[in-house]
């Protein structure tokens, strides 16, 4: 009886809340998955679940809430305590100890119950807490990196937690006011090169990378431009009319083992990059030079 | 597997392609300086760019 309770409380203490805040923030952040033992497995679950409780535990201790609170309120709490848990641990321990004082244990139960209950009504409130405030965190990594606190903060605790494919493959790091395009260029192992932009990523169960989905694919004609060298026709300089839209709609899905290697960068918005490039030519104050305007291949 | 994400973020936001581009662009300063004074663009097929200006008539010279 006494292993059920533990792996009871072990689970509403523990393990629900470290399921509760891996839920949650994958829906806004991509997690860094791996396998783990059954002991790393309770130990995350303890960090997880650490902050929550330490607050609870201590914002009862100061009075602050709980007791004769929301939800569960109980007036005799602070004599009955110790004395409740004893009877109920007692009856759980021998039956003998049940039988005999059944109506006593019983009361205790439904005391030990409330204040249970009210403990983690309490803890699982600071528990969305923590995990709202790790997902904004997170979300306004490249806002609050300017930060010398925060920045440590971040290296050492909210970044280990996160996939390093969602700071790669997402503009994780830029102000989504800037609305960049991550786009790849990505040679797959049969030796074709692909270029367009990353609409999504697959991770497997041990966090890798299991494919790409890229929207606006195109592939390049590395033969065509061979043929033509050949024949000293082709354009060196600009090899841009050698990329050829891939027909279908769009999405292409390229699995991780035909991946070889991948060049990712974050682009701006055409109009963006061109007043940048446009602005960094003026810096270079040429003379007699006015009137600069910028065009962008892809 | 990347260990030190904090310093992989930090890569990742310095080389963007406008910074690369800047770089570049102050590189080649005198290249791009002498292609706009004298037939008023310069390209650059590298940052797939071209750039046009007007040379104040400086190329009929």
């Amino acid at each position: 009886m006494i292993a059920l309770i533990a792996s009871a409380l072990l689970g509403l203490y523990v393990f629900v809340p470290y399921i509760f805040f891996h839920r949650i923030s994958s829906l806004f952040i991509r997690l860094k998955k791996f396998q783990r033992t059954k002991t790393e497995e309770i130990v995350a679950g303890i960090i997880v679940a650490g902050l929550p409780f330490v607050a609870t535990l201590f914002l009862f201790s100061a009075g602050w809430i709980g007791g004769c609170c929301v939800p569960y309120s109980l007036p005799d709490a602070p004599r009955q305590n110790v004395s409740d848990y004893r009877i109920v641990f007692d009856a759980a321990y021998t039956d003998r100890y049940f039988t005999d004082h059944e109506q006593a244990t019983w009361d205790a139960l439904d005391r030990v119950y409330r204040r249970q209950a009210d403990f983690l009504v309490w803890n699982y409130f600071f528990l969305v807490l923590e995990t709202a405030g790790f997902i904004m965190l997170v979300h306004y990594y490249w806002y609050f990196r300017r930060n010398a606190f925060y920045r440590w903060f971040a290296s050492h605790v909210l970044l280990p937690a996160v996939s390093e494919w969602h700071i790669l493959l997402t503009d994780f790091n830029f102000s989504p006011h800037e609305e960049r395009r991550v786009m790849a260029d990505i040679m797959s192992k049969d030796d074709i090169l692909y270029r367009g932009d990353i609409a999504e990523y697959f991770l497997d169960c041990s966090g890798e990378l299991s494919g790409l989905l890229l929207k606006n694919p195109e592939r390049f004609q590395f033969e065509k431009l061979k043929e033509e060298r050949k024949t000293g026709v082709a354009k060196d300089k600009d090899t841009d009319e050698y990329w050829k839209v891939i027909p279908g709609g769009g999405n292409f899905y390229l699995p991780n083992n035909n991946i070889g290697s991948m060049n990712i960068r974050y682009a701006l918005p055409e109009s963006a990059f061109e007043q940048l490039i446009r602005d960094a030519v003026q810096r270079l104050n040429l003379k007699g030079v006015s009137n600069i305007s910028v065009q962008l291949h892809r | 597997m990347v260990t030190d994400l904090e310093r992989l973020s930090k890569a990742l936001s310095e080389d963007t392609p406008e910074k690369l581009a800047e770089r570049e662009l102050r590189e080649n300063a005198t290249k791009i300086a002498h292609a706009l004074e004298t037939t008023g663009v310069y390209e650059d097929p590298k940052l797939g760019l071209r750039i046009s200006a007007d040379n104040n008539g400086r190329a009929g010279h």
